[in-house]
């Protein structure tokens, strides 16, 4: 577990996105921007997961899908709403379908602005939710320490 | 036969150059001039005429007349460049330098710093050239223009106006026309009291549209002459010519 918060996997979900973030993000996985870097991992597993990538605005279809990614996920985890859509539905966000940001439906920690959003700012934002992961981690591991010592008191 | 040691290429070629990886956030990216980052706005030249805001395809941006506030969502923004295009007064640019990405959705509020002052006077049209085509009206982002096709009236809200000079710009008849000063062209009034009668304003007039008389201490302008250049107000030495809108 102590390891862990050095090296939190990311998970990369698209919803209503017109697909221009999901490249960035892609790029960013590349050797050319390379975020494993930073610690991070790319995944495909939610249960494996810490940080979630999310591209793309939140429709009546993938509400659900996302809500149940999110659930699957291990606390602690962060959310990182990639793009103008996750952040607030851009410009999308008066079509009959969009639900709005991702914010709408899942909490979310970072949000990175752009369209599409540019690496860099890609790189900014994963930088910080592992950061803010290494933050919840300790957190989350004092609270375990706490109850655990609490259980085995009585 | 198989080749001998056929990596090797690759890992000399590897050890001698440089790693394809970039060094982001270490070394910080230089964005190309033309880069389209984030929106900025003068506020000294913006007539808060809401023109961007009804452009804008996310609504990201918003102006409040009532409160002299321009304000933008730069989570919202997607950096088209729409609002610039559509700015009269040319006081929005679209910079490199993205935003950051942070724990709040960033709205920016810019203040008008005084009240919405009218730098230009009105329009006024002339009705022998009009055809009472509706463009101006068409155009007007407050719908300060009424223009009635059948009984050829065209009314204009002064209250209304902008003075964003859309109407002007976009007439195909030339028939409207904006004043470039509030109350019409500025003429030079003295203070006969502080004035010397240097004759200096005389002789720095293009126009010659001032006379000065050393003897009889008079001081007359020919208004018709006058070109309301300010020159005679510039080289006063004594302060007492000032430009002033003429008397209607």
């Amino acid at each position: 577990m102590a390891k862990l918060k050095r090296s939190p996997w990311l998970l990369h979900y698209d919803g209503s996105s017109c697909n221009g973030c999901d490249i960035e993000v892609l790029a960013c996985l590349t050797p050319v921007y390379d975020i494993e870097r930073f610690g991070a991992v790319n995944t495909g597993n939610p249960l494996h997961a810490d940080i979630l990538l999310i591209t793309g605005g939140i429709n009546s279809q993938n509400q659900a899908v996302v809500q149940q990614i999110y659930s699957q996920m291990p606390a602690p985890k962060v959310v990182v709403a990639v793009g103008a859509c996750a952040c607030t539905g851009g410009i999308f966000k008066e079509c009959y379908n969009i639900r709005g940001g991702v914010d709408t439906t899942i909490p979310v920690d970072i949000y990175v602005p752009g369209c599409a959003a540019r690496p860099e700012s890609i790189i900014d934002g994963v930088v910080q939710a592992v950061e803010l992961f290494q933050k919840k981690h300790e957190e989350f591991m004092r609270r375990h320490r706490e109850e655990k010592h609490h259980h085995d008191g009585k | 036969m198989a080749k001998l040691m056929p990596f090797a290429g690759t890992v000399l070629h590897n050890l001698l150059h440089k790693p394809v990886t970039t060094s982001y956030p270490d070394t910080p990216k230089e964005y190309p001039a033309r880069t389209r980052g984030h929106v900025e706005v003068d506020m000294e030249t913006c007539l808060l005429c809401g023109l961007c805001s009804r452009s804008c395809p996310p609504r990201a941006i918003n102006v409040d007349r009532d409160a002299h506030t321009w304000s933008i969502h730069r989570f919202d923004c997607v950096q088209c460049g729409y609002c610039v295009e559509k700015c009269p007064k040319k006081c929005l640019k679209i910079v490199p330098g993205y935003p950051v990405p942070g724990h709040e959705k960033k709205l920016d509020i810019y203040h008008k710093p005084e009240a919405i002052e009218m730098k230009m006077g009105n329009v006024t049209v002339d009705l022998s050239k009009c055809v009472y085509c509706t463009l101006c009206a068409k155009k007007c982002p407050n719908e300060a223009i009424t223009v009635d096709r059948a009984n050829k009236t065209w009314e204009i809200d002064h209250h209304k106006c902008l003075r964003c000079s859309l109407c002007v710009n976009n007439c195909p008849r030339h028939a409207l026309e904006i004043h470039e000063e509030p109350g019409g062209p500025k003429h030079p009034q003295a203070d006969l009291s502080q004035c010397v009668f240097c004759t200096l304003c005389a002789k720095k007039c293009p126009a010659s549209a001032i006379t000065v008389d050393r003897a009889n201490k008079t001081w007359t302008l020919n208004a018709g002459e006058c070109v309301s250049c300010g020159a005679c107000e510039a080289h006063c030495p004594k302060g007492c010519i000032r430009m002033l809108p003429t008397e209607p």
